[in-house]
């Protein structure tokens, strides 16, 4: 293939695109709407990854003490277990000073906290972070202990919650790349329909049938671009708009480096290329090959 | 130049061509004659393999066109169809360089070059108007130049007259001919008129039943 090869295809791709437009903006549209669920959706996971790695690592764990039981004497208990250290007693009245730090000039509202309404709590860590929840769950068990609380809770909850939307996004994301496939793949045979004669008379004369797809694949692989490029556009904007104002709100709920980020992006134009790629092929395999 | 050896061709096992020896030198001017149905455009297309013979052996200049890839194949010969095959939605002198296109040529040679055969073929001044707007003949006559335009051995000609008047298609022909020797280019006619044959053929074949007999 030389310059000249390049100018001529070029030109046709050009025309092609142009002669379907309608077609190839609806394809562009569907490509981009997909991508840019892929790249929020992965934006989200990946962000929230750290978040419960980093909480499902902490070691912490809080018992409230039932009403009519002295908190010293569970304290007494807890340190005799060998899987436990670090055990550290936080009576209501403690947890109410550090309480009154964030109402200074408005104490008045912890008062109907000052009535019995808190409960001792006794902090202690875990050695092994395996065994978090089944301590939580023989603690949850013992007499004196009303309520424990531990990070895993709060991981499993977040988890929970990522899964739901990871299933109902996962739903979604197939559901539009395959509207988004079927809609590259129908512009292109509605194309190649348009243009059947064309390439027929193309390869009759002696193009070389490999240019000649190939050009209908650089049609594909420009609007994959154009839609994965534009959804790479709004996924930047929900970062800078969404995420980056939450993550300065929720300091610890969001992390994500700059690599993790561009990745995320590299999967958009991955995925967006891919499917504009894959329909054009598919849908120029059965023509070229007949003639 | 072309040699065709035992070639047959059947469809769902019908027989259509059936042992097809025939032999075109470079430069001749050769006609092939049949009736509609007889075969006459399935042999056109096992020569630039539209069609896959059954067996038996087609060469060009010694080498089995087996050998060749179909495009580089087709871009030994110029064809020229019946219908004239020329694309509405470019101009005549469009429809002519997309055959140079394809090749990757210098657009200013091939304009150059596609400007010098409609002169010579008397459609200089239809350059850059659209082929609807031409008649039968005319629109030919591009087809011609585009068959022409990148030199190649051998013109296959798929029945060229068979949308023509009497008139016309006798002005094609002559047409042809004379750029055949001009050229220096072989040509192959397919047609089913006896009429064209007497007036301008220097060899014939007949193809009947499935075999093809050269006429003296």
């Amino acid at each position: 293939m030389n310059a000249n090869n390049v100018r001529y295809m070029w030109q046709d791709v050009r025309q092609g695109m142009q002669r379907n437009k309608g077609a190839a903006l609806a394809s562009v549209a569907l490509i981009f709407v997909a991508m840019v669920l892929v790249g929020s959706l992965l934006l989200a996971r990946l962000a929230m990854q750290d978040t419960i790695a980093y909480v499902e690592s902490q070691l912490s764990m809080k018992v409230y003490i039932e009403e009519g039981f002295v908190v010293e004497e569970v304290a007494q208990v807890l340190e005799k277990n060998t899987y436990i250290e670090k055990v550290e007693i936080e009576t209501a009245e403690v947890l109410l000073d550090r309480l009154s730090l964030f109402f200074i000039g408005k104490e008045y509202l912890l008062d109907s906290f000052s009535n019995g309404a808190m409960q001792d709590a006794v902090k202690f860590q875990v050695k092994d972070v395996q065994l978090m929840s089944q301590i939580a769950e023989s603690l949850g068990e013992m007499k004196g202990i009303e309520k424990v609380v531990y990070p895993q809770q709060m991981a499993e909850y977040l988890a929970s919650a990522l899964e739901k939307i990871e299933l109902y996004g996962l739903f979604a994301i197939i559901f539009f790349f395959v509207i988004a496939f079927m809609m590259v793949y129908i512009a292109f045979h509605l194309a190649l329909y348009q243009r059947e004669k064309e390439i027929r008379v193309k390869l009759l004369i002696g193009a070389n049938p490999k240019i000649v797809r190939f050009q209908f694949l650089l049609e594909g692989l420009i609007i994959g671009l154009i839609g994965s490029i534009a959804s790479i556009l709004m996924v930047i904007g929900i970062y800078y708009f969404v995420f980056q104002p939450v993550s300065e709100t929720i300091q610890f709920l969001w992390k994500m480096d700059i690599s993790t980020f561009l990745f995320v992006l590299g999967c958009q134009l991955f995925c967006g290329l891919g499917i504009g790629l894959c329909a054009s092929y598919l849908s120029t395999r059965k023509l070229i090959k007949n003639v | 130049m072309i040699h065709l050896e035992q070639v047959s061709k059947s469809f769902e096992q019908q027989p259509i061509l059936h042992n097809i020896n025939m032999h075109i030198a470079p430069g001749e001017f050769a006609f092939l004659q049949g009736r509609s149905g007889s075969g006459k455009s399935t042999l056109v297309k096992l020569l630039y393999r539209e069609l896959e013979r059954d067996t038996g052996s087609i060469t060009i200049d010694g080498v089995s066109i087996d050998k060749l890839a179909k495009y580089e194949l087709r871009r030994k010969m110029g064809v020229i169809f019946q219908s004239f095959e020329l694309l509405e939605r470019k101009t005549v002198l469009e429809n002519i360089v997309l055959a140079g296109q394809i090749l990757g040529r210098d657009p200013d040679k091939m304009e150059a070059e596609a400007m010098r055969l409609l002169k010579r073929v008397g459609l200089e001044e239809k350059a850059h108007v659209l082929p609807t707007k031409l008649s039968g003949g005319q629109q030919q006559r591009v087809a011609i130049v585009r068959a022409l335009l990148n030199k190649p051995k051998i013109i296959l000609a798929d029945e060229p007259t068979g949308n023509l008047d009497p008139e016309t298609a006798s002005e094609v022909l002559m047409l042809m001919r004379e750029l055949r020797e001009e050229e220096g280019v072989a040509m192959l006619v397919i047609t089913h008129s006896q009429h064209l044959i007497e007036t301008f053929a220097e060899k014939s074949w007949i193809l009947k039943e499935g075999g093809v007999y050269e006429r003296q």
